[in-house]
């Protein structure tokens, strides 16, 4: 793979890499299955010894099984005299339907859940405790209002643009986020991709192996 | 005719800091082993560990939402390995839900040998490891309600985090667990670092294993990386000098491709 | 009650009734467009009738709300400049996204598939979509040999001279997060300098600005406002814009929980001092 980067041009190495990259995408899919198995026969073994909360592992199974159904197969639908051939997750056919009206809603919701929890992080960890704690909530602060346009019109109601000049809260904002903090992670993006490299050269030289339960 | 090697720079680059990585790693004897600078999240290993069989709770591993051909995620293996051995001697269940199958099946290997490492053979359960789901909000809703049902003691989070990192720090604060988490993506740290108690914030991730296991070799590419960071800060610096007086031979070259 | 230990359902059920009386009672906000909108908007207001963009949806249901009206409305600039879309997604999560995109604005303006736009779908490309990327860079029609709907690549009128990266004039992303806007940008744009325009959530946005000072991103929307912004400078309201009030309700009561605790916290200190 690295070398092809280097060497897009040359035919075997690139065609080697095809190779490879073919066989990664197999072993993926049979990853998969065991993943499958493996949750499906956990879940089944609590049903089966009717554990703690076993009624949930079973709503489990049965959603898997109706969801599989109606997903996976080809459907042959007529619509106005016309035969067409839908797969499982085409537009019109059950598994879209379920993947539209209950896994879609599901996701949104799980997604929101980030917004209540901003909050009361906010509540809980943004005191000014020392300096380093009050320069966070400013930014955070400076950073959420320049966001929103309230931000501005609160900024233009109360006479502070012209602070800045003829800037306004979500120039500060914007300046917040392109200047310190694009400094910021540029700074800890370099350490990453060192670390990265490094911890790369040591699994495949075989110096760490404590991934694979080696000391 | 067309040039054979794309990218020289990238390639003079990769070639020179993999040069100094490796002088250094091979460099390193087990008499002079560098200095490091203590990592809170690291040393807060134990105290978790601690923590949780004194309450007699287990201890949740999370080994982020990336599979295993991720960098992080073999960082976080190798952390599992030193946290897992810990568990194991003081006899401290580890649940590890996973994304991934491969991952799980490499994590069940990891506790397992950490668990023979301990002397505790017995005390290994298979089942603590197991697959959940390829989708970030499904895993998440588990997890979540496992740590209402199991509420356990100390969580640790490691690895590749996206959007759902404050929703697991935060239903794990809710239930009194002692969090340690470590990740290199940058629009998440944030959130570990107000919701966690300890945070390893990006490159720390990596070092973690060389630390935990101070083994000459890991710790002397630690001192490698420091090397190659004092390079760029140079290479930084002539460049910027340079650019102020004119001069564009280190942006083109550095440019171009 | 310790105000300092204050019980999060409170703060839980605060944000509920705010946000929930902005969506019943809303009102209209005054939008000011940032640099990175703008930017976006002007690479590709420069398009030509017939040129060609890529469209790569690569989010899902739960980063919809946020991306979506900026593709709602990037999609709708580029048909209203009679621009020529070819989309696709290394994501399984993106194809009902293609779908609500086109149902939404394409079949009202009377877009024609395969003439107009087209579909490609989802192909899977590994933890960094590098390969898909690589392959659309070199033989589109290898990556792609048939559209989502089973049209062979070659009896598409859309694509019969299209080959890889250099028949289209930019690739637009929505992304929320790996493979995404990062992943063009590092093997596209590297590779194959075919600009990039893209569209991601609101906390991964402060990590694209690098790239957009340095001229690897031509343009960026960032979360529902980004979205916003862009419903504004093609003059049609969507999501974007009436969403606006809500979110802003939600910043000032995260703001009012952070002064909320802050004045809590120094009122407990001085108690406790004396």
């Amino acid at each position: 793979m690295l070398v092809d980067y280097f060497f897009p041009r040359t035919p075997v190495i690139h065609g080697t890499r095809e190779i490879f990259l073919n066989w990664g995408r197999i072993a993926v899919t049979f990853a998969m299955i065991l993943g499958l198995i493996n949750l499906l026969f956990s879940n089944f073994k609590k049903v089966m010894l009717q554990s703690r909360g076993w009624i949930y592992n079973l709503i489990l199974l049965v959603s898997f099984a109706v969801t599989f159904y109606f997903s996976v197969p080809y459907h042959t639908i007529v619509k106005d005299g016309a035969v067409t051939t839908l797969k499982g997750t085409d537009a019109g056919t059950v598994g879209f339907q379920i993947f539209m009206n209950v896994y879609t809603p599901l996701s949104a919701t799980m997604f929101a859940l980030v917004a209540f929890f901003i909050a009361s992080v906010a509540f809980r960890a943004f005191r000014a405790k020392n300096i380093e704690a009050l320069l966070l909530l400013l930014s955070a602060a400076v950073v959420m209002l320049g966001s929103v346009p309230l931000g501005d019109a609160w900024f233009a109601a109360l006479h502070l643009d012209s602070v800045f000049g003829t800037h306004n809260l979500s120039w500060l904002s914007n300046f917040v986020q392109s200047v310190p903090m694009s400094a910021a992670q540029r700074a800890i993006n370099l350490g990453v991709a060192i670390g990265m490299v490094s911890m790369s050269i040591k699994i495949l030289g075989g110096i760490d192996r404590s991934y694979f339960g080696g000391e | 005719m067309p040039p054979v090697l794309d990218h020289a720079t990238v390639f003079v680059a990769m070639i020179v800091l993999c040069a100094i990585i490796l002088y250094y790693t091979f460099k390193t004897t087990a008499g002079k082993l560098p200095k490091l600078r203590t990592i809170a999240g690291l040393s807060a290993i134990d105290e978790a560990i601690g923590r949780a069989t004194e309450l007699g709770k287990p201890a949740l591993f999370i080994s982020g939402l990336s599979d295993i051909d991720n960098i992080q995620t073999l960082a976080a293996l190798s952390i599992l390995s030193y946290v897992a051995q810990k568990a194991a001697e003081y006899d401290t269940p580890i649940i590890m839900p996973n994304v991934y199958s491969v991952t799980m099946v490499t994590a069940q290997e990891v506790v397992r040998e950490a668990h023979l490492r301990a002397g505790r053979p017995d005390t290994y359960r298979p089942d603590n490891i197991y697959y959940v789901s390829d989708e970030q909000f499904a895993f998440v809703a588990h997890t979540s309600g496992l740590m209402e049902r199991e509420r356990p003691a100390a969580n640790f989070y490691m690895g590749s985090f996206f959007g759902e990192s404050l929703i697991l720090a935060e239903t794990g604060n809710a239930t009194g667990a002692i969090q340690i988490a470590g990740t290199a993506e940058t629009a998440q740290i944030p959130f570990f670092v107000v919701a966690c108690d300890y945070c390893l914030i990006g490159e720390e991730l990596y070092a973690a294993s060389a630390v935990l296991s101070q083994d000459p070799r890991q710790l002397g590419s630690i001192k490698a990386q420091d090397v190659v960071k004092l390079l760029i800060f140079a290479v930084m610096i002539i460049g910027c000098v340079s650019e102020t007086f004119g001069a564009h031979f280190l942006m083109n070259w550095l440019g171009g491709s | 009650m310790n105000l300092q230990n204050l019980d999060r359902r409170i703060i839980f059920a605060v944000l509920l009734i705010a946000v929930a009386s902005a969506f019943l009672f809303p009102r209209p906000l005054h939008i000011a467009v940032e640099p990175p909108v703008q930017m976006a908007y002007d690479t590709l207001n420069k398009l030509q009738p017939g040129d060609r963009v890529l469209m790569a949806f690569d989010y899902g249901p739960s980063t919809m709300p946020e991306l979506q009206p900026a593709a709602l409305a990037i999609l709708r600039h580029c048909f209203q400049r009679k621009v020529k879309v070819v989309f696709f997604t290394l994501t399984n999560e993106g194809l009902p996204m293609i779908a609500d995109a086109l149902s939404q604005v394409a079949v009202p303006l009377d877009e024609k598939e395969n003439v107009d736009y087209v579909n490609l779908g989802f192909k899977w490309g590994g933890l960094t979509g590098s390969s898909v990327i690589e392959g659309l860079g070199s033989n589109m029609q290898a990556v792609f040999p048939v559209t989502i709907k089973g049209t062979a690549y070659h009896d598409v009128p859309l694509l019969h001279d299209v080959k890889n990266f250099s028949d289209f004039k930019a690739l637009i992303s929505f992304s929320a997060g790996t493979p995404g806007i990062n992943e063009y940008i590092q093997y596209a744009n590297a590779r194959y300098h075919i600009p990039i325009v893209g569209a991601v959530t609101k906390v991964t946005a402060p990590r694209e600005f690098p790239f957009l000072n340095s001229g690897q991103l031509a343009g960026m929307c960032a979360g529902l406002v980004g979205g916003a912004e862009y419903e504004e400078l093609i003059d049609h309201p969507g999501f974007g814009m009436s969403g606006l009030f809500a979110l802003s309700i939600a910043h000032l009561v995260v703001l009012g929980c952070i002064v909320a605790a802050n004045i809590i916290y120094f009122f407990g200190r001085r108690q406790s001092s004396r």
